[in-house]
């Protein structure tokens, strides 16, 4: 795992929103609409029910008047357009009234084990006002400058996980829809999509009784819901190896299942072949002003042509095309490309690779342990074998360290320092530079024995002992670490956030700065009535 | 909700885990300790005090790790040391005083404790952590304030 490659990964059939969709209209889950109370100045609450087999979940919205001066993404910000908890069941008054003192606060609230998620959306200034101006005066908003942004609201955070008091991971763990990683999540961002729609046609109502119109549904799609992710998501993906090692392992064992068919089916051709000719216009509507992104999109822009005309003459016929072909986009196409086309080949095949999807959860305490009596010269091995990239690194140079990662006392939001710009930081600096704390500790493993135990050299060096469980943990775990120094004075954050964002299914990335990028989740996808209805859960990605 | 403070158990072992670095010690003897101090209350253990108290001693923890890491070295003293085999390694089977761990829950004095997920505490004992836990948190000034995400950066789009 690369950063520049990280940094360019899409969506693909294992992403988790993928994941929650496909199991919502296998199971056939119902949505109900159980309250709305929305006033003329937006202000007011809402219920939007999800009822699997076996139980139900709902999101509970609060939607504000939000002055346009107080509006922040920052994690530091204090007021929003709206507010969200998922509930556990059906909640009843009183949770109401309970929440309604803590859900609008966010991170200063409490909540209980009845409450799952936690979220916030602010509206796009770009385009509330206009297209509640179209919809009040009877007309639909200009497609156009609705893919230009993507979304009428954006989340800016979703915490779940015993968040600020929420339910653990563990006590819902165990439920087949909740199992996949952030499934409750995903329904929450999906919910809060429906929410924004009915908020925008309900105020364009109450502006205009006599004219104002619904959307068209083909423009009501075209709405996502954005979000602003920025440096909290970085130290996640340090944070929890043994768990991105899953993800990354059944993406790779998916990509690897379809490389090794010998044949492609007609059938399987032609969705490909599908698919492909989506992704100029979805292109088209990726809009970035950032100049990195600006530059990889016009690399993948020539993929995408180098791509049709290799097809052309392309013939699935020969043995294992599909590896013929990804073999090929490593020496022709960009690394954005190449990882398009490694999400691609998978949408022919979910009866083969759908299943990997089951498999991206974990259990952290596994590798939790360290074995004291493996020796020092086993441990120097197995750093040898998975840090050599961090044994290379010149630590002494001052751009190799020049970052360090540290939590703010204000809301305890994540940062990412110039450590010789500002000294103090050391004294605060967070364990996620595995590869300098490698480099340290391989150098104190070279002082003692090698038949020493690594107990006894964790005994006499327990400033050490953070990295050599992850050494050892690492060692089992092939995808487990990111191999590149994340506190180099040119690391790019974004590319950290990309990884993970694009296994939670987004799309449409741009970056904002090095630290801090936008997204748009569910572009395209049916709503909840839709699914209910029979939409097809799939075949709605890479819209434009 | 009992009166005090009610915290989910990933967020009491993360406030523990902050609170461990607070005080000194190494950030992977504070996964362990942390560790250690989630599974107290999970199970019912009631020794947050002392688990506190212990934080002032380095010492004590690395040779609390030094038990984890070789099972073989771990004599059984007291409810960390019962703790030391059994949070990393949950299909032991050992008994101490009047503490039994079957291989998947905890007797106290006869009585089966259910698994929590939540973690009751004093208002006391959490202010305590978070002074602790405040140790590892930077000073807002304006400089910090630069190296967030979307630092300097219109939000009204």
């Amino acid at each position: 795992m690369r950063l520049d490659r990280m940094g360019s990964m899409h969506q693909s059939r294992l992403s988790f929103l993928r994941q929650f969709l496909r199991r919502a209209a296998k199971e056939n889950w119902k949505f109900n609409r159980d309250l709305f109370e929305i006033n003329v100045n937006g202000v007011g609450r809402a219920l939007y029910r999800l009822s699997t087999p076996l139980r139900d979940y709902t999101l509970i919205c609060f939607s504000h008047d939000l002055p346009d001066e107080m509006r922040s993404d920052r994690v530091i910000a204090s007021a929003w357009d709206a507010t969200f908890t998922l509930y556990d069941g059906r909640p009843t008054l009183d949770d109401l009234e309970r929440l309604e003192k803590h859900v609008p606060y966010q991170e200063e609230g409490r909540l209980t084990q009845n409450e799952l998620c936690l979220s916030r959306a602010n509206r796009s200034v770009r385009l509330w006002d206009y297209v509640l101006d179209c919809l009040s005066n009877g007309n639909q908003p200009d497609l156009d400058r609705v893919r230009d942004v993507g979304y009428l609201m954006r989340t800016t955070a979703v915490y779940g996980s015993g968040k600020f008091g929420s339910a653990d991971r563990r006590v819902v763990e165990n439920r087949e829809e909740a199992n996949s990683p952030f499934q409750l999540e995903m329904m929450t961002v999906y919910l809060i999509r429906t929410f924004v729609m009915d908020l925008i046609e309900h105020l364009a109502k109450i502006k205009n009784p006599g004219s104002a119109v619904k959307l068209d549904s083909t423009i009501r799609r075209s709405f996502g819901v954005g979000n602003s992710t920025g440096l909290g998501m970085a130290p996640f993906l340090v944070n929890h190896p043994r768990l991105i090692h899953n993800w990354f392992e059944a993406k790779e064992n998916a990509i690897a299942t379809v490389k090794n068919l010998k044949t492609a089916t007609q059938t399987e051709i032609s969705k490909f072949k599908e698919l492909v000719t989506r992704l100029k216009p979805h292109l088209k509507a990726w809009r970035s002003e950032h100049p990195i992104q600006i530059e990889k999109n016009l690399a993948l822009e020539e993929d995408i042509e180098k791509l049709e005309t290799k097809l052309e003459n392309f013939s699935f016929s020969i043995g294992s095309p599909w590896r013929l072909l990804c073999d090929w986009s490593e020496d022709e196409l960009s690394i954005e490309g190449q990882e398009m086309l490694n999400s691609l080949i998978l949408e022919p095949y979910g009866h083969l690779v759908d299943t990997f999807g089951d498999e991206m959860s974990c259990d952290e305490a596994k590798l939790f342990a360290i074995n004291g009596d493996v020796t020092i010269a086993n441990v120097k091995s197995t750093i040898e074998q998975n840090y050599g990239w961090a044994l290379e690194i010149d630590w002494a140079d001052p751009n190799c360290d020049a970052r360090a990662w540290y939590t703010s006392e204000e809301k305890l939001e994540p940062r990412l320092g110039e450590r010789y710009e500002m000294p103090e930081l050391n004294e605060y600096e967070q364990a996620l530079q595995p590869g300098r704390d490698v480099a340290r500790a391989y150098k104190d493993l070279c002082e003692l024995e090698p038949s020493t135990t690594i107990a006894d050299f964790l005994r006499t060096y327990p400033k050490h002992r953070h990295i050599i469980r992850r050494c050892l943990t690492c060692g089992e775990l092939p995808f487990s670490e990111i191999r590149d120094n994340t506190i180099n004075s040119s690391m790019l954050p974004i590319d950290m956030l990309r990884a993970k964002l694009s296994f939670f299914g987004a799309c449409h990335f741009d970056p904002r700065s090095d630290r801090w990028v936008r997204i748009n989740m569910f572009k395209g996808a049916p709503f909840p009535d839709e699914l209910s209805s029979g939409s097809d859960p799939e075949n709605w990605i890479w819209a434009p | 909700m009992k009166k005090g403070i009610e915290l989910s158990l990933n967020e009491y072992e993360a406030l523990l885990n902050k609170a461990a670095v607070g005080s000194g010690l190494p950030w992977g003897i504070a996964e362990d300790a942390a560790a250690c101090g989630a599974w107290f209350m999970s199970c019912g253990v009631n020794k947050l005090n002392t688990w506190i108290d212990r934080l002032k001693d380095n010492s004590f923890w690395i040779d609390y790790c030094k038990k984890i890491d070789q099972p073989s070295s771990n004599k059984l003293n007291n409810i960390f040391d019962l703790a030391a085999s059994v949070y990393v390694q949950p299909d032991t089977k050992v008994k101490l005083d009047s503490y039994e761990w079957n291989g998947w829950e905890l007797i106290i004095d006869g009585v089966k404790q259910t698994t929590s997920f939540r973690a009751c505490l004093s208002e006391t004992q959490f202010k305590i952590l978070n002074e602790l836990a405040q140790k590892t948190y930077a000073p807002a000034t304006d400089e910090s304030r630069l190296s967030g995400a979307g630092a300097g950066l219109s939000d009204n789009d």
